[in-house]
């Protein structure tokens, strides 16, 4: 029952986020043929990141031995790395993953920081109840909460620099 | 190389990059990157900037050898 609960709050979530997003960067729905091409080149690079990882940690679990990091948070992490290079080639290329098209657009940062804050809260929660790390292994239960914060940190972190490049280089003319 | 014709004939107009974008439907960072040569557009792109800044294909694309 929690689980569908979860499914259907997230969605909803989503449906939020691609509202609030889209509206005001509306005019950019068409088709722009520079930054498709660039998020072709990402996928790419994003379906090899994923390819890699994935063989690595099972090349290593095969030849070293088991990580102490549960299996699906494992696996979910090299899902997030695969995803991160997919944004973040995006970002640094200018094509911005459909956020931030107009300049002084900050609705996505806000959104992005109410995620790390619940996402922190949630740990936090998990921390006290000492359910992150059970016999040396980091759980999925207190994992993933991290995991999420350093993901939308990461985004965050690139999106105001590649800002600050931009202004510092001046590329809006 | 730079597009100095397309960024000159977008002045000329009074036009920002921003303001271009708009008539032809992409995005400023799109239009930043053909001036400054970061990326070759399509020809159909160019008949769209073109148009928008009434000037013909080989006035703003056309380069001498």
């Amino acid at each position: 029952m929690s689980e569908i609960f979860s499914f259907t709050a997230a969605f909803i979530a989503v449906q939020i986020f691609k509202i609030i997003m889209f509206k005001k960067d509306k005019d950019y729905s068409g088709y722009d043929e520079r930054q498709e091409l660039i998020r072709g080149r990402a996928f790419r690079y994003g379906f090899l990141t994923l390819a890699f990882s994935l063989a690595a940690v099972m090349l290593w679990e095969e030849c070293v031995g088991a990580l102490p990091i549960e299996f699906s948070l494992l696996m979910m992490s090299c899902l997030m790395v695969g995803c991160l290079v997919v944004i973040l080639y995006d970002i640094w290329k200018d094509a911005y993953w459909g956020i931030r098209q107009a300049s002084g657009s900050n609705a996505a940062i806000v959104l992005m920081v109410a995620v790390m804050v619940m996402q922190y809260l949630s740990f936090r929660g998990h921390a006290s109840a000492g359910d992150v790390i059970v016999d040396g292994i980091l759980t999925w239960d207190g994992g993933i909460y991290l995991l999420i914060f350093a993901f939308f940190a990461l985004i965050i972190v690139n999106l105001l620099l590649k800002a600050w490049v931009d202004k510092r280089g001046g590329s809006a003319e | 190389m730079k597009n100095l014709k397309m960024k000159s004939a977008r002045a000329a107009l009074d036009l920002s990059q921003q303001q271009l974008a708009d008539l032809v439907g992409v995005s400023r960072q799109t239009i930043n990157a053909i001036e400054k040569g970061d990326y070759n557009p399509t020809i159909r792109l160019c008949i769209a900037i073109c148009r928008a800044l009434n000037r013909t294909l080989d006035e703003l694309f056309w380069e001498e050898p």
